[in-house]
This record gives C-alpha cells, sequence and structure tokens, in this order.
C-alpha cells in the first residue's frame, strides 16, 4: 500500500516534471497535525476503541503548486491519514479569464464553505463540525457516517469563475461533473464512504454515471472590516453499481466576518436511496404500492448543521465556540443501533494558541447528547489536544 | 472553581507575555505600507492562517503576482483586482526584508 502511493506519487512528479521545467512559480506547502482525542469511557460502558478515532491521529499534507504560465497551474497534494497515503489534489487549470476556469483530474468538488478551507492547518479545532465529519466523532459505527465527509475528492472536471462588481460585491460558482459518492453492491443502505476512498475495485467510476453538482455564493464588502458570504450548494448522482439508487446533498452557508470576529454557519442535507424490494431488510413496515407489491427503494435522509464562532482574545490566542448536530430519519436494518429517527447534537469549546508564526497548539472540549441510539449513554464527552505545523 | 478560575487566569497571562503571532507586529512595518499591511492581513486569513504566505519561500515579483492573482480567484476570496496593487506593494517590501540580513528594518522575518 505504502510502495504504490510512493510509485504513484513518482509517477505524478514524472508527469509534471515538463511543466516544472518551464513553470514561472512553484510553490511547496505543507501541513502537519498530530491530534489526540480522549473519551473517557466508563468501565461500566466499554465501549470498543471502534466506536470512534480516539488516542493519535496524524494527517500530513504536501502540496506542489506550479503557475505554468498566466492562464495555467497545477497542483499536486499527497497526504497520509487515517487512510494511509492518499493523492488529495492532482489537477491542472486553465483559466481563459476570471469568470472562465476549467479544472481537470483529482481534487475536491466545491461544496459549501468548509470544503473551501480543505486542510486542518486552515482550522481553528482539530476536530470537523458533524456534517463533515470523518471518522472523529463519537459512535461513529453506530450512528453511521456524516453527511459528507470531508475532505470528499473525486475525479472529474470542474467549470468555475469567480466576477467583482466594483470592490464590494463577489459572485462565484462552481459546477462539476465527477465520479460520484458509491457503494460496491447494487442493493445498499447507504453510501459506503470507505469504499469511496478504497482502491478496492479501484479509483473508477462504479457505475459509469457521473455524478454532478457545484455551487453558487455571493460576498459582500458590507462595511471596511465587515464582510459577508453566503452560498448554495447540491450534487446529485447514483451510487450503486447499476446506477438506480440515487443520492441528492443540498447545502446552504453562511460566512461573517466583523472585525476580528468569524462566524460560520451552514445546513447539509442528504436524501439516499436504499434498495428495499424485501420486507425482510428492514425493521419497519414498508409501505406497498397500489398493485400491492413492495417498492424497489425508500430513502433515508440524513442531515447537519454547525455555527461556529472564533474570536481572537490575544494576538496568539483564539478561543472558538461551535454548536453542531446532525440527524438521521428512515428506515432501518434488522438489529440496527438506531431508531427510525435520531441525531446528535454537541457543543464544542476551544482555544487556539500560536507558538511561532506556523506552529500553533489545539485544544477543545465536546459535549454529546444522542437521542434514538438503542444502547449506550446519552450523553458522552471528548477532550482533544492537537498541534499543528504548517510550512 | 476557584481553582479553575486561578488556572484561566494563569494560562491567559502566560499566553499574553509570550505573543507571536501568526502575523507582523505592526510596529515592524513602515507606517507608508501600514494600509497594506492591514488589507493582507484581513483579506489573506480569510481562509488560511498569514504564516501561509508569510512563510512562502517566494522571492520573484513575478511569482507574488501569480500567487495573488490564484488566490484571488479562489471562491469568496474578496479580493477585488482593485486590492491587488496594495497587497503586492506589501509583499514586495516583506520579501525583500526577509531577505535582508538584519530582518530587514522591522524584523520582518
Amino acid at each position: 500500500m505504502k510502495s504504490r502511493a510512493w510509485m504513484l506519487l513518482l509517477c505524478l512528479v514524472g508527469v509534471l516534471s515538463p511543466f516544472v521545467a518551464q513553470s514561472i512559480d512553484l510553490n511547496l506547502a505543507g501541513t502537519l497535525q498530530l491530534d489526540y482525542l480522549f473519551t473517557p469511557f466508563g468501565r461500566s460502558d466499554p465501549r470498543p476503541a471502534s466506536h470512534t478515532l480516539d488516542g493519535f491521529t496524524e494527517e500530513l499534507s504536501l502540496k506542489l503548486a506550479i503557475d505554468i504560465s498566466s492562464h495555467a497551474s497545477a497542483n499536486v497534494k499527497a497526504c497520509f491519514g487515517c487512510h494511509g497515503f492518499e493523492v488529495g489534489m492532482a489537477y491542472v487549470d486553465f483559466r481563459l479569464a476570471d469568470e472562465f476556469n476549467l479544472r481537470a483530474g483529482r481534487f475536491s468538488p466545491t461544496f459549501g464553505e468548509f470544503g473551501l478551507r480543505h486542510d486542518p492547518g486552515n482550522h481553528r479545532l482539530s476536530d470537523k463540525p458533524l456534517p463533515y465529519d470523518m471518522g472523529r466523532m463519537l459512535r461513529m459505527m453506530e450512528f453511521g457516517r456524516s453527511v459528507l465527509p470531508s475532505p470528499y475528492v473525486d475525479n472529474g472536471i470542474e467549470l468555475s469563475g469567480s466576477h467583482f462588481f466594483g470592490r464590494r460585491l463577489q459572485l462565484d460558482y462552481a459546477a462539476h461533473a465527477v465520479a460520484g459518492l458509491r457503494a460496491n453492491t447494487d442493493t445498499p443502505y447507504d453510501v459506503d464512504f470507505i469504499a469511496s476512498r478504497s482502491a478496492a475495485p479501484y479509483y473508477i467510476d462504479n457505475n459509469s454515471e457521473p455524478s454532478v453538482g457545484g455551487r453558487v455564493g455571493l460576498t459582500a464588502r458590507l462595511a471596511d472590516r465587515v464582510d459577508l458570504t453566503v452560498g448554495g450548494s447540491a450534487i446529485w448522482g447514483a451510487y450503486d453499481t447499476r446506477a438506480r439508487m440515487t443520492y441528492t446533498v443540498l447545502g446552504a452557508d453562511l460566512f461573517l466576518r466583523a472585525g476580528r470576529t468569524n462566524v460560520r454557519a451552514e445546513y447539509l442535507i442528504r436524501r439516499t436511496d436504499m434498495y428495499a424490494a424485501e420486507q425482510e431488510r428492514f425493521e419497519y413496515a414498508l409501505q406497498p404500492l397500489a398493485d400491492g407489491s413492495l417498492p424497489e427503494r425508500v430513502f433515508q435522509v440524513r442531515d447537519g448543521w454547525y455555527v461556529e464562532i472564533e474570536q481572537p482574545v490575544l494576538r496568539n490566542l483564539d478561543v472558538i465556540l461551535r454548536w453542531d448536530g446532525m440527524r438521521r430519519r428512515g428506515n432501518v436494518a434488522p438489529g440496527a443501533a438506531v431508531d427510525f429517527d435520531a441525531g446528535v447534537s454537541r457543543w464544542t469549546l476551544g482555544a487556539q494558541y500560536v507558538i511561532e508564526r506556523g506552529y500553533r497548539l489545539k485544544a477543545s472540549a465536546e459535549h454529546y447528547a444522542w437521542w434514538g441510539m438503542r444502547s449506550g449513554a446519552d450523553q458522552d464527552w471528548a477532550f482533544h489536544l492537537g498541534a499543528v505545523a504548517t510550512f | 472553581m476557584r481553582q479553575v478560575v486561578w488556572l484561566v487566569i494563569a494560562v491567559l497571562a502566560g499566553c499574553g507575555a509570550y505573543q507571536r503571532g501568526e502575523g507582523l507586529d505592526v510596529a515592524t512595518v513602515p507606517p507608508a505600507l501600514h494600509a497594506d499591511y492591514e488589507l493582507f492581513a484581513r483579506r489573506c486569513s480569510r481562509c488560511h492562517s498569514l504564516s501561509r504566505p508569510l512563510n512562502a519561500r517566494i522571492t520573484a515579483d513575478e511569482h507574488w503576482a501569480e500567487y495573488v492573482s490564484r488566490m484571488r480567484r479562489m471562491p469568496g476570496s474578496g479580493i477585488s483586482p482593485d486590492d491587488v496593487p496594495a497587497l503586492l506593494r506589501f509583499l514586495t517590501w516583506y520579501s525583500a526584508a526577509r531577505r535582508a540580513p538584519d530582518g530587514g528594518a522591522g524584523g520582518a522575518r
């Protein structure tokens, strides 16, 4: 696995080397984050470690940005994290104008506000908001994955652009066609995010039908030190091997900066088809069709939100308060760990301390409150302590 | 509870005594560039920390121009074409000051 990742990276560097040879600019940047997640599970509640990625986790990213010309640039990013080595970016941008940029390769399709800052070094908390969580939330195996685990990386193309109306108004758009989320079966209950990030069976589209989506955002400079961005995003595609089960993800985002205070808020909702056809697959009764047969598919809805305030209190100390949550509604497989309606609400209080430019400590405490879970406690605590370096 | 309050006060005092932020101390920037630096600090800290551009190993003006141009096109960057000259003025000074043996007059390193 490791040697294959290095071979892939070497191949990418080789492919891009002719560009490097004649490039104007070349910039190498990286981030290293080490986080320790402490979950004080009691002796009477010996939940296994598989319920969360507690203990140490490390995220490393190395990014090479090459401005080939004023119209073309290439980016390659190699990451090492909980999934091992991955290529988080390998794309080429070609820009005709600010309003017309074509991206081709492997990249994070534009969705929401959080994804625009796709690097742990750009976030003040170690943990992602629940709707974007990728493994650090407690009881993830019971509750299931988040709405859209971040970073969401896929192969495809994206058309994007930005236009300024004077100095005070910026309009952005992005539209993409990518391989899409997947499940390696034609009778799925849900998107399989592990399959979406796994090399087996290969990093290819599992159903030959692209997923499409995009985002529109508007940024307004309300005053000299006040900026507001609002955006809306959507993704649609089929995820099973026969391209019959579809998913739709919608999102709305807001970012407000007033003075040195940042306020971020997002809402995401994903509607996902589940293969039905047989009552034995589900715990709750399926609604028969007019002819008495059972529907081929039913759906579940998973939505999530966060509101986050970042407030600098000293030149080198920020305090962060976040409220986030997630909900799942829909039929479940027999013996599932959740009810028809289940969810979690979480409060996080954290701080970021700058030791030196580019070197920071992050600490946070999280309180989880669950509902609709069939076992375990209704409330949990978790604590993060991490160090991050950007270079 | 009182111990927690004292602990918080001690931590804040410790942080306050050693203040090396991600950005520059404005006092180290030439007065003529204060407004340019403020604009830089505001626009370039929206998506990432200021250490990204300040630690970037960029020296050529053309390279900064491409770099800023690429960042300007990021969704929601808020960096309008009119902002670019001021950002480049600051970055050009910063690069030169950083290369100076003493870190520049303002100790920009």
